[in-house]
């Protein structure tokens, strides 16, 4: 099993309101790219 | 063990993929873990007879559980930790929803008027009584056109890093602006206020983009906006062009991001996001048939952001990319609030200015005294739903939009696009990704 995309943990809300991604995501953007908010 | 119902198994000429959509794991796999899941499915499981490390990454991607867990009650306990988390706090506010703008699919009025100095007393107050829990605090400026009231922005954003400084809480905050009024003085602001990025909608190549996006004063603006964006960018704030789309401007994107690429000096530090023009209030009824369905958008949403990969803008890499989702958006978060001019509180951002679905004021506004508009948002949980606890793309989507749900005739979840190109976006990673497999 190679991954190509590491498994995301359930971490608690992140506030982002939600401007780039939609939504209030568990663990936020996991890659720290493209997102300021995080 | 058993397998996790949110497994996804492609078969690609090249390789067999591999999907979780609690952990958004990808993965490449081989005989040895088709034959863990085959094993699992013919009741012969026997954790001695596979690597151990195979097994421990099996666990980890989520592919499999202990046979003890149900996947749903347990994302329902972190949708619940999450949704009631007062440890963040987040507000949206508009100081005025008046704007200077007149796009033609906008879906609001403009009334005249500014947050009063009265109200502003009443938010700070309500912010500070939120900050005695709340760790991080987070601000959207929002409008209308919140340039219009920019020495409210800056007044409020003083006395927030002030409250947040007192009690070593993290702030940051965003701008939605169309960034016409925004001269150099406000950029200034912008960083003493740790406003850190600003989204600014460019919907096509200048002549394209003037059609959309009027001005009141019926001059052009594209020129001035990518001034703007090149001022912001060479400030080291961050900035995101939105590009709104529907069937009208589709075919010009092309165009704009080679404008793009070619008058903004540091083009690769720019985020490129598209919209979906959606005809949300009965104030922009007339535009609905140029609108894209979810299902539709889905289509052509990977195509659309391939093209901004191609064209170099480098930190859109992850864009598409689904991630675990546990709240669908500020909409479905306690501790989160839309806030207009006169103090109204709302649940989400399409709702500005409809005073029957305000949740309360801010000079009042507490669980007690919050009205059903409040907790019917908060409590309304895609879990508790027979079609989305079916759904095996439930964690990726958690229910769709709670807004077009609501407004739809058989108040149904509304699915994502996720669901509709989930399987474009997976070929797509494992394309881009394939020649950096690692351990």
């Amino acid at each position: 099993m190679k991954f190509l995309i590491r498994p995301m943990k359930f971490y608690y809300a992140e506030s982002c309101n939600g401007i780039y991604c939609d939504g209030l995501r568990v663990g936020g953007c996991p890659f720290k790219l493209g997102c300021f908010m995080m | 063990m058993k397998l996790s119902r949110y497994n996804f198994l492609k078969q690609y000429e090249d390789a067999t993929i591999f999907f979780n959509a609690v952990t958004c794991a990808l993965a490449v796999v081989d005989e040895n873990f088709l034959r863990v899941v085959e094993d699992i499915k013919n009741n012969s499981y026997d954790e001695k007879k596979y690597s151990a490390d195979l097994i421990s990454d099996m666990k980890n991607s989520g592919c499999i559980v202990e046979d003890n867990v149900d996947e749903l009650e347990r994302l329902e306990f972190f949708r619940n930790i999450s949704k009631y988390d007062m440890t963040k706090f987040g507000l949206t506010v508009a100081p005025t929803l008046d704007c200077n703008f007149r796009c033609k699919y906008c879906f609001e009025t403009h009334p005249k008027g500014f947050m009063s100095e009265e109200g502003q007393e009443a938010l700070i107050k309500f912010a500070e009584n939120r900050l005695e829990v709340a760790k991080s605090f987070s601000v959207t400026w929002y409008g209308g056109e919140p340039l219009l009231a920019k020495n409210i922005i800056y007044n409020l954003s003083e006395k927030f890093l002030e409250l947040c400084n007192k009690s070593n809480i993290e702030y940051s905050a965003f701008i939605v602006t169309n960034a016409s009024l925004m001269n150099d003085d406000d950029i200034k602001n912008f960083k003493k206020y740790k406003i850190k990025a600003a989204q600014v909608t460019l919907d096509g190549p200048k002549e394209i983009h003037d059609n959309r996006r009027k001005n009141i004063t019926g001059e052009s603006t594209f020129d001035k906006l990518i001034d703007r964006v090149n001022a912001l960018l060479n400030n080291d704030l961050n900035v995101v062009v939105r590009i709104n789309i529907d069937k009208e401007n589709i075919n010009y994107v092309d165009e704009l991001l080679a404008s793009l690429r070619s008058k903004i000096d540091k083009y690769e530090n720019l985020k490129i996001d598209f919209g979906q023009v959606s005809a949300f209030t009965e104030i922009c009824k007339s535009i609905e048939n140029d609108c894209y369905s979810n299902n539709q958008f889905a289509d052509i949403m990977l195509p659309l952001y391939e093209k901004v990969f191609a064209n170099g803008f480098k930190i859109n890499k992850m864009n598409v990319y689904p991630v675990p989702r546990i709240n669908f958006c500020c909409a479905d978060y306690a501790n989160s609030f839309v806030v207009d001019n006169h103090g109204e509180i709302y649940r989400c951002w399409n709702h500005v200015q409809d005073l029957q679905s305000s949740c309360g004021n801010v000079k009042n506004f507490s669980a007690d005294t919050a009205n059903k508009n409040y907790f019917s948002w908060i409590e309304w949980n895609p879990l508790h739903n027979e079609k989305c606890r079916e759904c095996e793309f439930l964690p990726i989507c958690m229910g769709g939009c709670p807004y077009l749900m609501r407004r739809a005739n058989d108040k149904n979840p509304v699915c994502g696009t996720v669901k509709y190109n989930l399987n474009k976006i997976l070929r797509y990673y494992y394309e881009q990704l394939k020649g950096e497999v690692g351990e």
